[in-house]
């Protein structure tokens, strides 16, 4: 359709404002643009416009579980996020070592990330079910002790979604880093062997300085794309017990449509800005910077 | 480990080229570690497998003994694979269906980021256009925006434009967010491609048009290969947008339909993960047959220091 | 170019052949079954109607959190079809959508009937609208559900006990299943995993507000009073709910309670005493039996439904019946057609076989309907008990039909989150009920 339109100004003499490039430049990115606009910039607007009602906010911070919720968001992101990061750094390590079956066992290391939640996290779901669970039933079978309430206690249920994230996300980062270290030249290592470095100071004087910006890149990346974790909380205990292991991501789904309350609902994920907006603008001066080489 | 030999190093470390350590230690050192080695990668193993052969093992269950919570079951049956793959349960009615949508949403989202994607990052990247890195940027920007936090007003949204319960709404869901990350990967991995190509086909008279399908697509194709697995399955997986978007049977996609399992009377577990390991098995097999792809796809622009 | 061209074209023609047309006389938003005969049933009854009628109907079904969402979203965009019945309407939407004056008044479809309809009905339909602030007739009840209690006689008997034993009042009748019939099923099993009672403990089902509302009534508590004023400020009301929230979770503390109780969902409580892990469990409705009606053994054989015991002073204890309303909307374009879609539908003909095909899980709330045979079946032991419960024992609605705002606080379950207060965090009833109260006041006013 477009194309007749195209073959006019090719022909013209230089000097004019509209080249080739810049004409099909700008179709090819017009559906690009188009999708931002529909589906992001209205969206979000809207979803600025909803939350803006103060008696949302009010409506939120008078709900007893709000501060539990955020509570819970931060101890993910702070306990959760960063052990997840510690051992996809130590694992990294170990899978970038030189053995003939390391290859297999990474094969098959990446399969929670790459089988879908649902079914999986519904398995730990009946594997950790304080009756008839698998988990449990092991225990008790073979050591003859009765395992705890997974998903009944509170904190043990909060602490079995953060092991259920880890257990999706981590072969991921982890194949992440394993490709920053496989980029670190070798002659890098010998040299150091050569001095006599220890595997310990190998890593300090030789890996940490040349995956630390991944590293530094992956954590922050990995904190803001958890802060919108919704599955590991929800399909696990639903939110549950009595509303004690809620993120902020699942708690604005509940307002909106459990409880039929939109505002609120944008509202609650609003609160979570002041922790996603510094992530956000340190990450994209990082990424930044590596776009404009 | 690294086995030290004295004579190499016995000179930058005279202190302790005094003590003299048989070669029996060094070995015996050598096994202890190799076997913690071996050890660390069995635990790695039942970590990743316990749940996963859970699901295997539900799935073999039947049904009667969905509550046995055996670690084998008593009486292994493929049962359940046969309820779900002729739909002879009230909740499976639609599952060849629901099956077809998630695949049309899949394929449909990997087709709309690689088009909108592979024509962005070529306008911007290649065609140096003019405000390029404002889009780029603003790009960037949506990819970090967390999903579940614009679910809300994106419902609300998709209902004003009266795409609610279409597959073509989670389609588009689903397209917005892997799009940005697919421009961002596709001119990480451009970047090594050298801008000479083009050059050269144009002074041959290409149109930009021509450049991109002749020079520009074939030299992305592994970065296109790891996007396109990546949207597909992305969208495959979703569970919260398909679940908010899609509410009658007919429009399920297999994610959504596993999900009204949980709030039933029966709860007949083992058909959920016999319906669970069928929906498994094409992205599993997906991602091993492209995984050489999806590493340096995926990695190109993260790993650049 | 031309594969975007098409595939936006594409996607406008699925978007445009996707979207529902409302071109029918009349459109009908109805609640989808538990069983398919339900189901078939209506369209059974809506292809009489249009026979009879010369009008087109065009109905669909949702599922049962569907109903309400879709009927939120189109209020919202000011297009509501022009009837709709969600099993849920009556628990989280009916009172509130009648005093925003969003309900059409139907007072000209029950009136004619109401002679024939039990006044717990009427009392759940006589509803305030916020814009007249007078009370009229604002919804259509179609069936109804209470709370019964359903046991494994089987394993009972096994453990050498009998359902004769069991005291008549309240608190003996919780403590008998717990230190008498707990562990001697324990042992007749050899299994740790048995229950005493199968009480729902979970902020995320609803079975729990219905079971606290029983023990509410055990307690001769009301939240609120004939016209709807609140009553919590009083302190026997605050009494009463300490002791029922004390007497709720006494069980769960005695270790007499699947642990998991915290966490069930809607059906939950179905699951686990179906596969026997507890084998007592108050269920608000037949469901139970109603799943298992195939099996003809367990059905007729093992399990039983019983009564709800007496009250601590042995007077017997008020059900508190959930009438399932369908509604039609002020500003839907068909009223007058679904008005007489509804006459149509509530007759004994056409309502009854409906109810009988969800296997007595709804039960009428027409006597007209209740006097026909299949409610009276002697030898169907739970529905013997189901239609003694319904006639001969007193009844009250739930509290929210007085007073909408009480819908919030069932929303958000605090009464759950009360008992999680009690049996998670070891709280005392008094402080949870503190709470509690709080909470009723803040979101329903003084």
């Amino acid at each position: 359709m477009a194309v007749t339109v195209l073959s006019l100004p090719s022909r013209r003499v230089s000097g004019t404002r509209w080249s080739p490039e810049m004409v099909w430049g700008t179709i090819f990115v017009i559906p690009y643009v188009m999708v931002f606009l529909v589906l992001v910039v209205w969206p979000v607007a809207y979803g600025v416009w909803l939350g803006s009602s103060p008696a949302s906010y009010r409506t939120l911070f008078s709900d007893p579980i709000y501060l539990e919720t955020v509570w819970n968001t931060v101890i993910f992101l702070g306990v959760g996020i960063n052990l997840k990061m510690f051992l996809a750094l130590l694992l990294s390590g170990y899978f970038a070592s030189v053995r003939p079956w390391i290859r297999w066992l990474s094969v098959i290391f990446i399969l929670p990330w790459a089988v879908p939640s649902i079914p999986t996290i519904f398995s730990f779901r009946w594997m950790l079910n304080s009756e008839w669970g698998m988990f449990n039933n092991l225990l008790w079978s073979l050591f003859g002790i009765e395992g705890p309430w997974w998903l009944v206690k509170p904190d043990l249920a909060f602490g079995s979604v953060i092991f259920v994230h880890i257990w999706k996300y981590l072969p991921f980062w982890t194949l992440i880093l394993l490709a920053g270290r496989m980029a670190i030249p070798t002659d890098l290592y010998e040299a150091a062997k050569i001095d006599g470095a220890s595997p310990l100071q190998q890593f300090w004087y030789v890996t940490w300085p040349q995956l630390k910006n991944l590293y530094i890149t992956s954590l922050l990346l990995s904190t803001i794309w958890s802060l919108g974790d919704f599955n590991s909380v929800y399909l696990l205990t639903g939110g549950g017990p009595a509303d004690k292991t809620h993120v902020l991501a699942t708690l604005g789904i509940r307002y909106a449509f459990n409880l039929q309350q939109l505002g609120t609902g944008v509202a609650t994920v609003m609160t979570a800005l002041p922790i996603l907006v510094p992530l956000v603008i340190l990450l994209l001066r990082r990424l930044g910077r590596r776009v404009e080489t | 480990m690294i086995a030290r030999s004295p004579a190499i190093h016995g000179d930058s470390n005279s202190a302790r080229s005094s003590t003299i350590r048989s070669g029996a230690f060094y070995a015996g050192r050598r096994v202890l570690s190799e076997g913690t080695f071996v050890l660390f990668g069995v635990v790695i193993l039942i970590w990743t497998l316990l749940p996963l052969y859970h699901m295997v093992m539900l799935s073999l269950t039947p049904l009667s003994d969905s509550f046995a919570g055996r670690f084998w079951p008593d009486n292994p049956t493929l049962e359940n694979f046969r309820i779900v793959l002729t739909e002879d349960h009230f909740f499976l009615q639609d599952f060849w269906l629901q099956l077809w949508n998630s695949i049309f949403v899949a394929i449909a989202t990997m087709v709309m980021v690689l088009v909108v994607a592979s024509l962005a990052s070529f306008a911007i990247g290649r065609l140096k256009l003019r405000y390029g890195h404002v889009i780029s940027n603003t790009a960037l920007l949506t990819y970090l925006i967390p999903a579940a936090f614009v679910a809300i007003p994106f419902y609300v949204v998709m209902s004003d434009y009266g795409l609610i319960n279409t597959l073509w709404a989670l389609v588009f869901a689903m397209s917005t967010f892997a799009i940005p990350y697919a421009i961002w990967v596709l001119r990480q991995y451009s970047e090594s491609v050298p801008f000479e190509l083009d050059e050269a086909a144009k002074v041959d008279g290409a149109t930009p048009l021509q450049i991109f399908y002749l020079v520009y697509i074939p030299l992305l194709r592994p970065a296109l290969i790891a996007i396109g697995t990546y949207a597909l399955l992305l969208a495959w997986n979703e569970y919260l947008y398909a679940f908010l978007l899609l509410s009658t049977e007919k429009q399920h996609t297999i994610p959504v339909a596993m999900g009204y399992f949980l709030v039933t009377d029966d709860a007949p577990w083992t058909l959920l993960m016999a319906t669970a390991i069928i929906y498994s098995l094409p992205p599993a097999a997906l991602y091993y047959a492209v995984r050489k792809y999806m590493v340096s796809g995926l990695t190109a622009g993260a790993t650049k220091a | 170019m031309p594969r975007l061209a098409r595939a936006v074209s594409a996607a406008t023609f699925f978007c445009a052949i996707s979207t529902p047309a409302f071109a029918a006389d009349l459109v009908v938003w109805w609640n989808k079954s538990y069983y398919p005969e339900e189901d078939e049933q209506f369209d059974k009854t809506v292809a009489a109607f249009e026979a009879e009628s010369g009008l087109d109907v065009e109905y669909v079904y949702y599922t049962n959190e569907d109903v309400p969402r879709k009927v939120l979203a189109a209020l919202t965009a000011g297009d509501p079809p022009d009837l709709a019945y969600g099993f849920l309407f009556d628990l989280s939407h009916t009172s509130r959508w009648a005093y925003d004056g969003v309900l059409a008044d139907v007072s000209d479809v029950v009136e004619p009937i109401q002679e024939h309809l039990l006044p717990t009905a009427i009392q759940a339909v006589t509803l305030l609208n916020g814009q007249t602030n007078e009370r009229s007739i604002y919804a259509i009840p179609v069936a109804q559900q209470i709370e019964h209690i359903h046991v494994w006689k089987s394993m009972i008997e096994d453990a050498g006990l009998s359902l004769d034993d069991v005291p008549g009042t309240w608190n003996e009748w919780w403590d008998w299943w717990c230190s008498t019939a707990q562990p001697a099923v324990r042992e007749a099993t050899g299994d740790r995993q048995k229950y005493g009672v199968g009480q729902p403990m979970s902020s995320a089902a609803s079975d729990t507000v219905f079971a606290y509302m029983m023990f509410l009534n055990a307690f001769d508590t009301k939240l609120v009073d004939d016209e709807g004023n609140l009553l919590v400020d009083q302190p026997e009301t605050r009494e009463g709910m300490i002791k029922a929230l004390e007497s709720y979770t006494k069980p769960y503390l005695d270790g007499c309670v699947p642990p998991g109780a915290v966490n069930w969902q809607d059906g939950d409580n179905n699951v686990n005493f179906k596969s026997q892990i507890s084998f007592m469990v108050p269920n608000p409705s037949l469901s139970i039996p109603a799943s298992e009606y195939a099996e003809k053994d367990r059905y007729m054989n093992q399990m039983v439904t019983m009564e709800w015991p007496d009250k601590p002073d042995g007077s017997p204890i008020e059900y508190v019946a959930s009438i399932k309303t369908a509604v039609i909307f002020e500003d839907a374009q068909n009223k007058e057609a679904a008005k007489e879609f509804m006459r149509f539908y509530l007759e004994p003909e056409n309502l009854g076989p409906q109810l009988e095909g969800s296997l007595a899980r709804w039960f009428p709330v027409d006597q007209r309907i209740i006097d026909m045979p299949f409610w009276h079946e002697k030898d169907d032991p739970h529905r013997v008990v189901e239609v003694q419960q319904y006639t001969e024992r007193p009844q009250t609605v739930w509290p929210h039909y007085l007073n909408y705002k009480l819908i919030d606080i069932n929303a958000e379950n605090a009464y759950g989150k009360a008992v999680g207060r009690v049996v998670l965090e070891d709280w005392s009833a008094e402080d949870a009920v503190d709470e509690l109260i709080a909470r009723i006041k803040q979101v329903a006013g003084s």
